[in-house]
Protein backbone atom coordinates (compact mmCIF):
# COMPACT_ATOMS: atom_id res chain seq x y z
CA UNK A 1 0.00 0.00 0.00
CA UNK A 2 2.76 2.33 0.95
CA UNK A 3 4.57 1.67 -2.30
CA UNK A 4 1.51 2.25 -4.44
CA UNK A 5 0.56 5.39 -2.47
CA UNK A 6 3.93 6.89 -3.31
CA UNK A 7 3.44 6.09 -6.95
CA UNK A 8 0.04 7.80 -7.11
CA UNK A 9 1.77 11.17 -6.76
CA UNK A 10 3.35 10.75 -10.15
CA UNK A 11 0.12 9.80 -11.87
CA UNK A 12 -0.93 13.44 -12.30
CA UNK A 13 1.97 14.20 -14.62
CA UNK A 14 1.22 14.08 -18.32
CA UNK A 15 3.77 13.08 -20.93
CA UNK A 16 3.90 16.71 -22.05
CA UNK A 17 4.54 17.78 -18.43
CA UNK A 18 7.50 15.46 -18.23
CA UNK A 19 9.13 17.06 -21.26
CA UNK A 20 8.03 20.64 -20.46
CA UNK A 21 8.80 20.70 -16.75
CA UNK A 22 12.08 18.85 -16.75
CA UNK A 23 14.83 21.40 -16.67
CA UNK A 24 18.21 20.76 -18.21
CA UNK A 25 16.92 18.41 -20.90
CA UNK A 26 19.48 17.54 -23.54
CA UNK A 27 19.18 18.52 -27.17
CA UNK A 28 20.71 17.32 -30.42
CA UNK A 29 22.91 19.94 -32.12
CA UNK A 30 21.71 20.97 -35.57
CA UNK A 31 25.18 20.24 -36.97
CA UNK A 32 24.86 16.60 -35.94
CA UNK A 33 21.40 16.32 -37.49
CA UNK A 34 22.77 17.83 -40.71
CA UNK A 35 25.76 15.45 -40.75
CA UNK A 36 23.42 12.48 -40.19
CA UNK A 37 21.13 13.66 -42.99
CA UNK A 38 24.01 14.13 -45.43
CA UNK A 39 25.73 10.86 -44.58
CA UNK A 40 22.44 8.94 -44.92
CA UNK A 41 21.48 10.63 -48.17
CA UNK A 42 22.29 8.90 -51.47
CA UNK A 43 23.62 12.25 -52.70
CA UNK A 44 25.75 12.87 -49.61
CA UNK A 45 29.51 13.14 -50.10
CA UNK A 46 32.62 13.54 -47.97
CA UNK A 47 32.69 17.17 -49.05
CA UNK A 48 29.10 17.91 -48.02
CA UNK A 49 29.52 16.09 -44.70
CA UNK A 50 32.78 17.97 -44.09
CA UNK A 51 31.09 21.28 -44.89
CA UNK A 52 28.38 20.72 -42.26
CA UNK A 53 30.84 19.39 -39.74
CA UNK A 54 33.08 22.44 -40.09
CA UNK A 55 30.23 24.52 -38.57
CA UNK A 56 30.95 22.98 -35.18
CA UNK A 57 34.50 23.51 -33.99
CA UNK A 58 34.32 21.18 -30.99
CA UNK A 59 32.99 18.32 -33.12
CA UNK A 60 35.54 19.02 -35.85
CA UNK A 61 38.33 18.83 -33.27
CA UNK A 62 37.10 15.43 -32.06
CA UNK A 63 36.91 14.08 -35.60
CA UNK A 64 40.47 15.27 -36.25
CA UNK A 65 41.61 13.72 -32.99
CA UNK A 66 40.14 10.35 -33.98
CA UNK A 67 41.66 10.53 -37.48
CA UNK A 68 45.05 11.20 -35.90
CA UNK A 69 44.68 8.65 -33.10
CA UNK A 70 46.84 5.57 -32.75
CA UNK A 71 43.77 3.51 -33.66
CA UNK A 72 44.17 4.47 -37.31
CA UNK A 73 47.96 4.54 -37.21
CA UNK A 74 48.37 6.97 -40.11
CA UNK A 75 51.90 7.92 -41.12
CA UNK A 76 51.09 11.61 -41.50
CA UNK A 77 48.97 14.11 -39.59
CA UNK A 78 45.48 14.90 -40.90
CA UNK A 79 45.10 18.67 -40.70
CA UNK A 80 41.62 19.53 -41.94
CA UNK A 81 38.07 18.27 -41.60
CA UNK A 82 37.34 17.33 -45.25
CA UNK A 83 40.49 15.19 -45.30
CA UNK A 84 39.51 13.58 -41.98
CA UNK A 85 36.14 12.65 -43.47
CA UNK A 86 37.89 11.01 -46.41
CA UNK A 87 40.29 9.15 -44.12
CA UNK A 88 37.67 7.93 -41.63
CA UNK A 89 34.79 7.53 -44.06
CA UNK A 90 31.41 9.23 -43.89
CA UNK A 91 29.83 6.52 -41.79
CA UNK A 92 32.48 6.62 -39.11
CA UNK A 93 32.34 10.42 -38.93
CA UNK A 94 28.56 10.35 -38.75
CA UNK A 95 28.59 7.91 -35.83
CA UNK A 96 31.39 9.71 -34.05
CA UNK A 97 29.36 12.96 -34.23
CA UNK A 98 26.31 11.28 -32.68
CA UNK A 99 28.46 9.70 -29.98
CA UNK A 100 30.36 12.91 -29.18
CA UNK A 101 27.20 14.99 -28.93
CA UNK A 102 25.39 12.56 -26.63
CA UNK A 103 28.28 11.47 -24.40
CA UNK A 104 28.31 14.54 -22.08
CA UNK A 105 24.71 14.17 -20.91
CA UNK A 106 24.44 10.41 -21.24
CA UNK A 107 27.36 9.88 -18.90
CA UNK A 108 25.59 11.64 -16.03
CA UNK A 109 23.98 9.52 -13.33
CA UNK A 110 20.20 8.95 -13.46
CA UNK A 111 19.15 8.28 -9.90
CA UNK A 112 15.50 7.61 -10.82
CA UNK A 113 16.69 4.44 -12.55
CA UNK A 114 19.58 3.78 -10.13
CA UNK A 115 22.05 4.34 -12.95
CA UNK A 116 25.40 5.58 -11.67
CA UNK A 117 27.83 7.82 -13.56
CA UNK A 118 28.62 6.36 -17.03
CA UNK A 119 26.04 3.57 -16.72
CA UNK A 120 23.38 5.13 -18.98
CA UNK A 121 26.17 5.78 -21.47
CA UNK A 122 27.53 2.24 -21.26
CA UNK A 123 24.08 0.76 -21.78
CA UNK A 124 23.17 3.08 -24.68
CA UNK A 125 26.49 2.52 -26.43
CA UNK A 126 26.15 -1.24 -25.98
CA UNK A 127 22.64 -1.20 -27.46
CA UNK A 128 23.95 0.89 -30.38
CA UNK A 129 26.62 -1.75 -31.07
CA UNK A 130 24.12 -4.61 -30.63
CA UNK A 131 21.53 -2.98 -32.90
CA UNK A 132 24.22 -2.36 -35.51
CA UNK A 133 25.26 -6.02 -35.35
CA UNK A 134 21.63 -7.15 -35.77
CA UNK A 135 21.29 -4.80 -38.76
CA UNK A 136 24.49 -6.16 -40.33
CA UNK A 137 23.35 -9.74 -39.93
CA UNK A 138 19.80 -9.13 -41.13
CA UNK A 139 20.58 -6.73 -43.99
CA UNK A 140 17.09 -5.28 -43.52
CA UNK A 141 18.07 -1.81 -42.42
CA UNK A 142 21.06 0.53 -42.50
CA UNK A 143 23.59 -0.32 -39.81
CA UNK A 144 24.22 3.38 -39.14
CA UNK A 145 20.53 4.06 -38.56
CA UNK A 146 20.51 1.07 -36.19
CA UNK A 147 23.57 2.44 -34.35
CA UNK A 148 21.90 5.82 -33.85
CA UNK A 149 18.55 4.30 -32.83
CA UNK A 150 20.35 2.09 -30.32
CA UNK A 151 22.31 4.98 -28.90
CA UNK A 152 19.18 7.11 -28.45
CA UNK A 153 16.67 4.40 -27.50
CA UNK A 154 16.54 5.31 -23.79
CA UNK A 155 16.62 9.13 -24.01
CA UNK A 156 13.21 9.13 -22.34
CA UNK A 157 14.90 7.94 -19.15
CA UNK A 158 16.83 11.20 -19.00
CA UNK A 159 13.54 13.11 -18.82
CA UNK A 160 11.77 10.59 -16.58
CA UNK A 161 14.54 10.01 -14.05
CA UNK A 162 13.95 13.01 -11.83
CA UNK A 163 10.24 12.15 -11.51
CA UNK A 164 10.98 8.57 -10.52
CA UNK A 165 13.45 9.38 -7.76
CA UNK A 166 12.61 7.45 -4.57
CA UNK A 167 9.97 5.48 -6.47
CA UNK A 168 12.17 2.83 -8.06
CA UNK A 169 11.90 0.31 -5.24
CA UNK A 170 8.12 0.63 -5.14
CA UNK A 171 7.91 0.19 -8.90
CA UNK A 172 10.18 -2.80 -8.78
CA UNK A 173 8.08 -4.35 -6.03
CA UNK A 174 4.96 -3.81 -8.13
CA UNK A 175 6.64 -5.33 -11.19
CA UNK A 176 7.80 -8.39 -9.23
CA UNK A 177 4.45 -8.86 -7.52
CA UNK A 178 2.47 -8.57 -10.74
CA UNK A 179 5.05 -10.40 -12.85
CA UNK A 180 5.03 -7.45 -15.23
CA UNK A 181 7.83 -5.81 -17.14
CA UNK A 182 9.18 -2.46 -15.94
CA UNK A 183 7.83 -0.54 -18.95
CA UNK A 184 4.37 -2.03 -18.29
CA UNK A 185 4.56 -0.72 -14.73
CA UNK A 186 5.59 2.71 -16.02
CA UNK A 187 2.54 2.70 -18.29
CA UNK A 188 0.28 1.46 -15.49
CA UNK A 189 1.46 4.11 -13.05
CA UNK A 190 2.09 7.07 -15.35
CA UNK A 191 0.04 6.26 -18.44
CA UNK A 192 3.18 6.18 -20.62
CA UNK A 193 6.64 4.66 -20.50
CA UNK A 194 10.19 5.96 -21.00
CA UNK A 195 10.12 4.79 -24.64
CA UNK A 196 7.13 6.99 -25.42
CA UNK A 197 8.66 9.94 -23.59
CA UNK A 198 11.87 9.38 -25.58
CA UNK A 199 9.99 9.47 -28.88
CA UNK A 200 8.24 12.67 -27.78
CA UNK A 201 11.59 14.24 -26.93
CA UNK A 202 13.07 13.04 -30.22
CA UNK A 203 10.21 14.66 -32.10
CA UNK A 204 11.17 17.98 -30.54
CA UNK A 205 14.69 17.42 -31.82
CA UNK A 206 13.32 16.78 -35.32
CA UNK A 207 14.69 13.26 -35.49
CA UNK A 208 13.58 11.29 -38.56
CA UNK A 209 10.35 9.32 -38.22
CA UNK A 210 11.82 5.80 -38.48
CA UNK A 211 14.13 6.70 -35.61
CA UNK A 212 11.19 7.95 -33.54
CA UNK A 213 9.31 4.71 -34.20
CA UNK A 214 12.32 2.66 -33.12
CA UNK A 215 12.66 4.66 -29.89
CA UNK A 216 8.93 4.47 -29.18
CA UNK A 217 8.58 0.72 -29.75
CA UNK A 218 11.96 -0.60 -28.65
CA UNK A 219 10.36 -2.63 -25.85
CA UNK A 220 7.35 -3.76 -27.87
CA UNK A 221 8.29 -3.85 -31.55
CA UNK A 222 5.34 -6.17 -32.26
CA UNK A 223 3.05 -3.22 -31.47
CA UNK A 224 4.64 -0.78 -33.92
CA UNK A 225 1.96 0.59 -36.28
CA UNK A 226 3.94 -0.64 -39.23
CA UNK A 227 6.80 -3.07 -39.54
CA UNK A 228 9.95 -1.46 -38.12
CA UNK A 229 13.18 -3.40 -38.70
CA UNK A 230 14.91 -0.57 -36.86
CA UNK A 231 12.82 -1.17 -33.72
CA UNK A 232 13.50 -4.92 -34.11
CA UNK A 233 17.26 -4.30 -34.26
CA UNK A 234 17.17 -2.07 -31.16
CA UNK A 235 15.06 -4.69 -29.35
CA UNK A 236 17.68 -7.36 -30.09
CA UNK A 237 20.52 -4.96 -29.22
CA UNK A 238 18.83 -4.15 -25.91
CA UNK A 239 18.45 -7.87 -25.17
CA UNK A 240 22.15 -8.46 -25.82
CA UNK A 241 23.21 -5.45 -23.74
CA UNK A 242 21.00 -6.43 -20.80
CA UNK A 243 22.03 -10.08 -20.95
CA UNK A 244 25.73 -9.25 -21.02
CA UNK A 245 25.22 -6.78 -18.17
CA UNK A 246 26.17 -3.50 -19.85
CA UNK A 247 24.90 -0.56 -17.77
CA UNK A 248 22.19 -2.29 -15.79
CA UNK A 249 20.17 0.00 -13.53
CA UNK A 250 17.39 -0.70 -11.07
CA UNK A 251 15.11 -1.88 -13.87
CA UNK A 252 17.73 -4.53 -14.64
CA UNK A 253 16.50 -7.13 -17.10
CA UNK A 254 12.82 -6.57 -16.21
CA UNK A 255 11.67 -6.35 -19.81
CA UNK A 256 9.87 -8.64 -22.23
CA UNK A 257 11.72 -10.13 -25.13
CA UNK A 258 9.55 -10.51 -28.22
CA UNK A 259 11.04 -13.48 -30.04
CA UNK A 260 9.25 -12.58 -33.29
CA UNK A 261 11.89 -9.90 -33.82
CA UNK A 262 14.49 -12.60 -34.42
CA UNK A 263 12.26 -14.22 -37.05
CA UNK A 264 11.51 -10.92 -38.76
CA UNK A 265 15.22 -10.11 -38.91
CA UNK A 266 16.02 -13.60 -40.15
CA UNK A 267 18.27 -14.26 -37.15
CA UNK A 268 18.54 -17.77 -35.77
CA UNK A 269 17.75 -18.20 -32.10
CA UNK A 270 20.06 -21.23 -32.01
CA UNK A 271 22.87 -18.90 -32.97
CA UNK A 272 22.18 -16.51 -30.11
CA UNK A 273 25.26 -17.50 -28.11
CA UNK A 274 27.46 -16.84 -31.14
CA UNK A 275 25.69 -13.50 -31.60
CA UNK A 276 26.47 -12.67 -27.94
CA UNK A 277 30.16 -13.47 -28.49
CA UNK A 278 30.28 -11.31 -31.63
CA UNK A 279 28.45 -8.58 -29.75
CA UNK A 280 30.94 -8.44 -26.87
CA UNK A 281 33.88 -8.40 -29.28
CA UNK A 282 32.26 -5.62 -31.32
CA UNK A 283 31.47 -3.61 -28.18
CA UNK A 284 35.07 -3.74 -27.00
CA UNK A 285 36.38 -2.73 -30.43
CA UNK A 286 33.98 0.20 -30.77
CA UNK A 287 34.47 1.38 -27.22
CA UNK A 288 38.21 1.55 -27.75
CA UNK A 289 37.74 3.56 -30.92
CA UNK A 290 34.92 5.93 -29.95
CA UNK A 291 34.93 6.56 -26.25
CA UNK A 292 38.52 7.72 -26.01
CA UNK A 293 37.97 10.20 -28.81
CA UNK A 294 34.44 11.32 -28.07
CA UNK A 295 34.78 11.98 -24.36
CA UNK B 1 52.10 2.98 -7.98
CA UNK B 2 49.38 0.53 -6.96
CA UNK B 3 51.74 -2.38 -7.34
CA UNK B 4 54.11 -0.69 -4.91
CA UNK B 5 51.30 -0.05 -2.47
CA UNK B 6 50.10 -3.63 -2.67
CA UNK B 7 53.60 -4.90 -2.20
CA UNK B 8 53.64 -8.60 -1.47
CA UNK B 9 50.17 -8.64 -0.04
CA UNK B 10 48.37 -9.18 -3.32
CA UNK B 11 50.03 -10.85 -6.23
CA UNK B 12 48.26 -10.76 -9.57
CA UNK B 13 47.64 -13.82 -11.64
CA UNK B 14 50.11 -14.75 -14.31
CA UNK B 15 48.06 -13.05 -16.99
CA UNK B 16 47.92 -9.29 -17.17
CA UNK B 17 44.35 -9.20 -18.37
CA UNK B 18 42.07 -6.54 -19.76
CA UNK B 19 40.55 -6.43 -16.31
CA UNK B 20 43.53 -4.95 -14.64
CA UNK B 21 43.43 -4.18 -11.02
CA UNK B 22 41.06 -1.36 -10.39
CA UNK B 23 42.72 1.25 -8.35
CA UNK B 24 41.59 1.32 -4.87
CA UNK B 25 44.48 0.78 -2.65
CA UNK B 26 43.12 2.26 0.55
CA UNK B 27 45.38 2.82 3.46
CA UNK B 28 43.25 2.66 6.57
CA UNK B 29 44.11 5.28 9.21
CA UNK B 30 46.21 3.68 11.88
CA UNK B 31 46.02 0.37 10.11
CA UNK B 32 48.70 -1.72 8.54
CA UNK B 33 46.33 -3.35 6.08
CA UNK B 34 46.06 -2.38 2.46
CA UNK B 35 42.86 -3.31 0.67
CA UNK B 36 42.91 -3.68 -3.10
CA UNK B 37 40.01 -4.40 -5.38
CA UNK B 38 40.44 -6.56 -8.46
CA UNK B 39 37.75 -6.25 -11.10
CA UNK B 40 37.04 -9.40 -13.08
CA UNK B 41 35.72 -8.60 -16.54
CA UNK B 42 33.60 -10.75 -18.83
CA UNK B 43 35.13 -14.09 -19.68
CA UNK B 44 38.08 -13.48 -17.41
CA UNK B 45 39.55 -15.13 -14.36
CA UNK B 46 41.64 -13.52 -11.60
CA UNK B 47 43.58 -15.08 -8.75
CA UNK B 48 44.78 -13.11 -5.74
CA UNK B 49 46.86 -14.17 -2.77
CA UNK B 50 46.92 -12.37 0.54
CA UNK B 51 44.32 -9.68 1.02
CA UNK B 52 41.88 -7.62 -1.00
CA UNK B 53 38.53 -7.99 -2.73
CA UNK B 54 37.63 -9.69 -5.98
CA UNK B 55 34.68 -8.11 -7.78
CA UNK B 56 32.39 -8.99 -10.71
CA UNK B 57 30.19 -6.05 -11.66
CA UNK B 58 27.32 -6.00 -14.15
CA UNK B 59 26.31 -9.64 -13.87
CA UNK B 60 23.25 -9.98 -16.06
CA UNK B 61 22.96 -13.45 -17.58
CA UNK B 62 26.64 -14.06 -16.79
CA UNK B 63 27.70 -15.99 -13.70
CA UNK B 64 30.32 -14.87 -11.21
CA UNK B 65 32.01 -17.77 -9.40
CA UNK B 66 34.34 -17.17 -6.50
CA UNK B 67 36.49 -19.54 -4.48
CA UNK B 68 38.65 -19.12 -1.40
CA UNK B 69 41.23 -21.22 0.37
CA UNK B 70 41.46 -19.48 3.75
CA UNK B 71 44.45 -21.59 4.79
CA UNK B 72 46.63 -20.69 1.81
CA UNK B 73 45.06 -17.20 1.57
CA UNK B 74 44.27 -17.69 -2.09
CA UNK B 75 41.10 -16.41 -3.68
CA UNK B 76 39.85 -16.48 -7.26
CA UNK B 77 36.90 -15.24 -9.25
CA UNK B 78 35.65 -16.14 -12.75
CA UNK B 79 33.13 -14.22 -14.88
CA UNK B 80 31.42 -16.82 -17.09
CA UNK B 81 29.65 -15.49 -20.18
CA UNK B 82 28.04 -18.50 -21.81
CA UNK B 83 27.33 -22.18 -21.12
CA UNK B 84 29.52 -23.50 -23.96
CA UNK B 85 29.66 -27.05 -25.18
CA UNK B 86 32.01 -29.90 -24.43
CA UNK B 87 35.35 -28.75 -25.80
CA UNK B 88 34.42 -25.05 -26.05
CA UNK B 89 37.61 -23.18 -25.36
CA UNK B 90 38.94 -19.66 -25.71
CA UNK B 91 42.61 -19.11 -24.94
CA UNK B 92 42.24 -15.36 -24.42
CA UNK B 93 39.25 -15.61 -22.09
CA UNK B 94 39.74 -18.53 -19.70
CA UNK B 95 36.26 -18.22 -18.18
CA UNK B 96 34.27 -17.42 -21.31
CA UNK B 97 32.41 -20.72 -21.18
CA UNK B 98 31.15 -22.59 -18.13
CA UNK B 99 32.65 -25.74 -19.61
CA UNK B 100 36.16 -24.28 -19.30
CA UNK B 101 35.76 -21.61 -16.59
CA UNK B 102 34.99 -23.75 -13.55
CA UNK B 103 37.87 -26.11 -14.16
CA UNK B 104 40.17 -23.15 -14.93
CA UNK B 105 39.18 -21.54 -11.62
CA UNK B 106 40.15 -24.65 -9.67
CA UNK B 107 43.40 -25.11 -11.62
CA UNK B 108 44.38 -21.47 -11.07
CA UNK B 109 43.74 -21.77 -7.33
CA UNK B 110 45.83 -24.92 -7.09
CA UNK B 111 48.62 -23.39 -9.15
CA UNK B 112 48.84 -20.61 -6.56
CA UNK B 113 49.04 -22.94 -3.59
CA UNK B 114 45.39 -23.61 -2.88
CA UNK B 115 44.26 -27.05 -1.78
CA UNK B 116 41.01 -28.40 -3.11
CA UNK B 117 39.95 -29.77 0.29
CA UNK B 118 40.24 -26.30 1.85
CA UNK B 119 38.39 -24.38 -0.82
CA UNK B 120 34.88 -22.98 -0.53
CA UNK B 121 32.95 -21.77 -3.57
CA UNK B 122 29.96 -19.49 -4.19
CA UNK B 123 28.25 -18.05 -7.25
CA UNK B 124 25.76 -15.44 -8.43
CA UNK B 125 24.11 -14.18 -11.64
CA UNK B 126 22.14 -15.97 -14.34
CA UNK B 127 19.39 -13.32 -14.60
CA UNK B 128 17.23 -13.09 -17.69
CA UNK B 129 14.58 -11.04 -19.41
CA UNK B 130 10.89 -11.93 -19.38
CA UNK B 131 9.43 -13.90 -22.25
CA UNK B 132 12.39 -16.20 -22.73
CA UNK B 133 10.10 -19.20 -22.30
CA UNK B 134 8.24 -18.32 -25.48
CA UNK B 135 11.45 -18.53 -27.49
CA UNK B 136 13.69 -21.45 -26.50
CA UNK B 137 17.37 -20.63 -26.62
CA UNK B 138 16.97 -17.10 -25.26
CA UNK B 139 17.35 -18.29 -21.69
CA UNK B 140 21.09 -17.59 -21.51
CA UNK B 141 20.83 -16.92 -17.77
CA UNK B 142 19.33 -20.24 -16.74
CA UNK B 143 21.44 -22.19 -19.24
CA UNK B 144 24.52 -20.52 -17.74
CA UNK B 145 23.43 -21.39 -14.20
CA UNK B 146 22.73 -25.01 -15.15
CA UNK B 147 26.04 -25.38 -16.95
CA UNK B 148 28.07 -23.94 -14.06
CA UNK B 149 26.25 -26.09 -11.50
CA UNK B 150 26.84 -29.16 -13.68
CA UNK B 151 30.58 -28.41 -13.84
CA UNK B 152 30.72 -27.92 -10.06
CA UNK B 153 28.88 -31.22 -9.60
CA UNK B 154 31.42 -32.98 -11.83
CA UNK B 155 34.12 -31.72 -9.47
CA UNK B 156 31.95 -32.66 -6.44
CA UNK B 157 32.24 -29.05 -5.35
CA UNK B 158 29.14 -27.94 -3.47
CA UNK B 159 28.58 -24.17 -3.34
CA UNK B 160 28.31 -22.59 0.09
CA UNK B 161 26.00 -19.98 -1.42
CA UNK B 162 24.26 -19.30 -4.73
CA UNK B 163 22.12 -16.36 -5.82
CA UNK B 164 20.86 -17.22 -9.28
CA UNK B 165 18.07 -16.26 -11.67
CA UNK B 166 15.54 -13.44 -11.45
CA UNK B 167 15.85 -10.31 -13.53
CA UNK B 168 18.15 -8.07 -11.48
CA UNK B 169 21.69 -7.10 -12.37
CA UNK B 170 24.15 -8.08 -9.64
CA UNK B 171 27.60 -7.27 -8.34
CA UNK B 172 29.49 -10.11 -6.61
CA UNK B 173 32.23 -9.31 -4.10
CA UNK B 174 34.59 -11.73 -2.31
CA UNK B 175 36.66 -10.41 0.57
CA UNK B 176 39.82 -12.44 1.03
CA UNK B 177 40.24 -11.19 4.58
CA UNK B 178 36.84 -12.13 5.93
CA UNK B 179 35.80 -14.78 3.42
CA UNK B 180 32.51 -12.91 3.06
CA UNK B 181 30.71 -13.16 -0.26
CA UNK B 182 28.39 -10.20 -0.79
CA UNK B 183 25.77 -9.44 -3.42
CA UNK B 184 24.83 -5.91 -4.45
CA UNK B 185 21.81 -4.94 -6.54
CA UNK B 186 20.62 -1.48 -7.53
CA UNK B 187 17.26 -1.89 -5.83
CA UNK B 188 18.02 -4.05 -2.79
CA UNK B 189 21.49 -2.77 -1.93
CA UNK B 190 24.16 -4.93 -0.32
CA UNK B 191 23.66 -8.25 1.44
CA UNK B 192 25.76 -11.13 2.72
CA UNK B 193 25.38 -14.30 0.65
CA UNK B 194 27.68 -16.55 2.67
CA UNK B 195 31.10 -16.75 4.28
CA UNK B 196 33.67 -19.04 2.67
CA UNK B 197 35.57 -20.92 5.34
CA UNK B 198 36.78 -23.86 3.30
CA UNK B 199 35.07 -26.97 2.05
Amino acid sequence: MHAEGKLDMTATLTLEDIVQKTSDLPSMPTTVLAVMREADSPTGSSQSVGRHLAQDQALSARVLRLANSAYYGLQRQVMDVPEAVVVLGMRCVRNLCVVASTYPWMSRPLSGYALGPQEMWTHSFAVAVGAQLAAERSQKVSRDAAFTAGLLHDIGKVAMSIWLENKLQAMHTLASRAGMSFDSIERKVLGYDHAEVGAHLGEKWNLPKPLLTAIHYHHQPNNAPESSPLADCVHVGDFLAMSMGYGLGGDGLSYDFQGETMERLGLIVDGLDDLAVAFVASYERHEQMFTQNAA
Amino acid sequence: MWNELRGDLSIRGERQTRAGTLALANRGIGSMSIASQTLVTMGDLEVVTGFGDLVCTGLGSCIGICALDPVAHVGAMAHVMLPGEEGSHDLTRPAKYATQGVRALLDAMEARGGTRANMGVALAGGAQVFGFNATPGLDIGSRNAEAVMAQLALLRWKPAGADLGGNMGRTLVLSLESGQVRIRTAVHGDRLLCTLRGN
